[in-house]
C-alpha cells in the first residue's frame, strides 16, 4: 500500500489510525476540483493526497476546471484583492467572465456521483450551484482572507456561503463572519517528494558543485519567489552583517514565469545589490528544480526565511524537515511553523536576523538541538499524512 | 476481566468565531465558549508538540506572555490539569485566576482566536487479554493513542487515574498501575513516557 511507505516517517501507529479512520467512512466517494493539474502548491498537495485517499479505500477523483488566459486573469486579479484591501475592484467584465467560465464548466466537471466535494480557493467556487441535495460540498480555501477587498469579498461569499464548511490555513487567514464552519487544517510536506526525500552527500555535493558553492564554509539560505515581500535586499544585508564576523556565503534560490516583469526586476535588483560579491549565489532556477532546492536546504547552516508578508510559507517547513532551525520573520503561516527558541528563532529586524544567524553558526551544539527539535515538528504536524488525517476527519464530521 | 482496548484520539480544529484582544473580552469567552473549545486550547500542548517541553502549558498562558502579561501567563500555565477530572472544574479554575487578575483596559497587540477540537475516537484493531499481550501491543501504539489512554482519560473516568492503570489494576497489578499514574504527561514528551511505561510493563512483568 503507498500509505505504508510513510511508515519510517510517522511510525506505523499513525499509519494504522489513518486506515481506521478511513475504514469508518469507506463507501463514499469525494471529489477533488481546484483550477490546475501542475503548479502551485495545491496541485502539489493533490498530485499525492488523491492516491492516498483511493489507497485506503476512499475512492476519490481529481478533476480540474476548464478556463483560459481570460479566466485566469479575472481569478488572478480575484486573488490579488482577496489578499489585500484595495481601491480597485472587480468591474461588470470581470464578473460576466467570471460566471461564463463557471457556467462553462458545469458540464464539465461532474460532481454528481460524488458524497463529498472539495473546492479548492475561489477559481472554481461558483460550481456551489450544482450542489445536490444530500451532498457535503467544501470550500479549501489556501490563501489568507483577513483583510480582503470587501467588494471582492462579498461577491466569493456569494458563493463560499452556500457550502456546508469551509478549510483555512491558520485561524488569522479566517473573514469575520464567515457564516459557514470554518476548519483550521494547515497545508503539509510530502517526504517522499523530490523536494524532500532524503539525498545522499555525492548528490548534495554535485548541486553546490554546480554552483560553485564552496562546502567547507556556513552557509545561509532562503528559497523564494523574486518577490520584494521575501525581502531578499533584508536578507542580503542581514548576511553583510554575519560577513563581519564570519567568512559565510549566502544562496538565494527560486524561479518566476516568463511572463512575471515584476519578478525579472526584483531579480536585477538583486543582482546588483550582490554585484562584486562572490560568495552571494543568487540561482533563478526552472520550476522543477526540486532536487536542487533539496540539496541547498540540506547543505545551507541556516535557513532563513525573512518575508514581509506570507501566506502559509510551505519553505519553512521545508527546510525544518531537514533538520534545519529556521529564522523567519513572526508574519503569516511562519508563526505557526517555528516555536521561537525551540525549532529556530524570530526575527523583527535585519539587525535580529544577523545576531540569531551568528548565534546558530557559533554554538553547533544549539543547532544540532533546534534541528531536530524542527524536523520533530514537521514529522508530527506538517506532513501529508496529518493533512490526510484532517481531511478525513472533516468528511466523517460532516457525515455525521 | 475485560479485555484492553487500543483506541487512538483524533482531533481536527475548527475556528469557532470568537476573538479576543482584551482581559475582559477574554474573561468572557472563558465562561462561555463550549467544552471542546477549552479542551482544545488547555491540551493542545501535548497534542500538537508533545515532544517540546514548552514554557508554558497551554495556549491562553502563552497569549498573555505574548501580550506583556507574564505573571497571569504564569498563573495560566500553572493550573495544574492532573488535579482536574472535568472540563468545568478547569473553567472555574481559568475564571478564578482571572477574577483574581483585576481589572486592564488595554487592547493587546494580538488576538486571540478561540478553536475547538472536532474529535474522534478510533479503535485500533488490538484487543489485549493478558498483560503480556498488552505489552507486545503497547510497544506498536502511536502518541494518539498514548493521548487518549493517558492524558484526558480522568475527564472520561471522572478520577485521578488513566486507562492503562484502571485496567491493570483490575488484572492486579496495582503497583504498575501506581507508577504509571504517577507520571505527569507536562513534564516528558509522549515518546518518553511511552518508553517509561514500557520499561515499567517489562521490569515488572512477572511481579506485583
Amino acid at each position: 500500500m503507498l500509505i505504508e511507505r510513510y511508515t519510517p516517517f510517522v511510525g506505523k501507529g499513525d499509519v494504522e489510525e489513518i486506515k481506521k479512520l478511513a475504514a469508518s467512512i469507506r463507501g463514499i466517494k469525494v471529489l477533488h476540483v481546484n483550477s490546475t493539474r501542475i503548479g502551485g502548491g495545491v496541485a502539489e498537495i493533490l498530485y499525492r493526497l488523491v492516491p492516498l485517499m483511493n489507497d485506503i479505500g476512499i475512492e476519490t477523483e481529481w478533476q480540474v476546471m476548464k478556463g483560459d488566459e481570460k479566466f485566469f486573469r479575472v481569478t488572478k486579479k480575484i486573488h490579488n484583492l482577496l489578499h489585500l484591501p484595495s481601491a480597485e475592484s472587480l468591474d461588470s467584465a470581470d464578473i460576466l467572465t467570471f460566471l461564463d467560465y463557471t457556467y462553462r464548466n458545469f458540464e464539465a466537471i461532474n460532481t454528481e456521483p460524488f458524497d463529498v466535494v472539495f473546492i479548492h480557493d475561489p477559481q472554481p467556487v461558483g460550481l456551489i450551484v450544482k450542489k445536490k441535495k444530500d451532498q457535503k460540498w467544501i470550500w479549501r480555501c489556501h490563501i489568507d482572507l483577513s483583510t480582503p477587498t470587501e467588494s471582492v469579498w462579498n461577491f466569493i461569499k456569494t458563493f463560499s456561503s452556500g457550502y456546508g464548511a469551509s478549510i483555512f490555513h491558520i485561524s488569522e487567514f479566517v473573514p469575520e463572519h464567515m457564516s459557514v464552519p470554518a476548519f483550521i487544517i494547515p497545508p503539509s510536506i510530502d517526504p517522499l517528494h523530490d523536494k524532500n526525500r532524503d539525498l545522499d552527500s555525492d548528490s548534495v555535493n554535485a548541486v553546490l558543485r554546480k554552483y560553485g558553492i564552496d562546502l567547507s564554509r556556513p552557509l545561509i539560505v532562503q528559497i523564494s519567489r523574486f518577490d520584494r515581500l521575501k525581502d531578499p535586499l533584508g536578507a542580503i544585508k542581514a548576511y553583510r552583517l554575519v560577513k563581519k564576523s564570519f567568512d559565510c556565503q549566502l544562496t538565494l534560490a527560486g524561479s518566476f514565469a516568463a511572463d512575471d516583469p515584476e519578478a525579472s526586476q526584483v531579480l536585477s535588483e538583486i543582482r546588483e545589490e550582490a554585484a562584486g560579491d562572490n560568495d552571494i549565489f543568487i540561482l533563478n532556477l526552472p520550476p522543477d528544480s526540486h532536487v536542487e532546492i533539496n540539496a541547498l536546504q540540506r547543505s545551507a547552516t541556516v535557513v532563513v526565511q525573512k518575508s514581509i508578508r506570507e501566506g502559509f510559507g510551505l519553505v519553512v517547513a521545508e527546510a525544518m524537515w531537514k533538520g534545519k532551525p529556521v529564522i523567519g520573520s513572526y508574519v503569516g503561516g511562519i508563526r505557526r511553523q517555528i516555536i521561537n527558541g525551540l525549532t529556530g528563532f524570530f526575527a523583527y529586524s535585519t539587525e535580529g536576523t544577523a545576531h540569531r544567524i551568528k548565534e546558530l553558526i557559533i554554538n553547533k551544539g544549539l543547532l544540532a538541538a533546534m534541528g531536530e527539535n524542527a524536523r520533530e515538528q514537521v514529522r508530527h504536524n506538517f506532513l501529508i499524512t496529518r493533512h490526510l488525517k484532517d481531511y478525513l476527519m472533516v468528511i466523517k464530521s460532516m457525515m455525521k | 476481566m475485560d479485555k484492553f482496548v487500543f483506541k487512538s484520539e483524533l482531533w481536527v480544529a475548527q475556528n469557532t468565531g470568537v476573538k479576543v484582544n482584551t482581559l475582559d473580552g477574554f474573561r468572557r469567552a472563558i465562561s462561555e465558549v463550549d467544552e471542546d473549545t477549552l479542551y482544545y486550547h488547555f491540551y493542545r500542548s501535548i497534542f500538537e508538540f508533545h515532544f517540546l517541553i514548552p514554557t508554558y502549558s497551554n495556549d491562553f498562558a502563552f497569549w498573555f506572555s505574548d501580550n506583556g502579561l507574564p505573571i497571569l501567563a504564569e498563573k495560566m500555565s500553572i493550573i495544574d490539569p492532573l488535579v482536574y477530572t472535568s472540563l468545568g472544574d478547569v473553567r472555574a479554575e481559568l475564571s478564578r485566576v482571572l477574577q483574581e487578575a483585576g481589572e486592564d483596559r488595554r487592547r493587546f497587540k494580538t488576538p486571540f482566536y478561540f478553536q475547538r477540537a472536532i474529535r474522534d475516537v478510533v479503535e485500533l484493531g488490538m484487543e489485549a487479554d493478558s498483560v503480556s499481550s498488552f505489552i507486545e501491543m503497547f510497544e506498536s501504539i502511536g502518541v494518539y493513542c498514548l493521548f487518549y489512554h493517558l492524558v484526558t482519560a480522568r475527564l472520561r473516568l471522572g478520577e485521578s487515574t488513566n486507562d492503562f492503570s484502571q485496567w491493570l489494576r483490575a488484572a492486579g497489578r496495582e503497583e504498575t498501575a501506581k507508577e504509571i499514574e504517577s507520571l505527569n504527561p507536562w513534564m516528558f514528551s509522549l515518546y518518553d513516557m511511552k518508553a517509561f511505561i514500557l520499561d515499567v510493563l517489562k521490569r515488572k512483568r512477572n511481579v506485583d
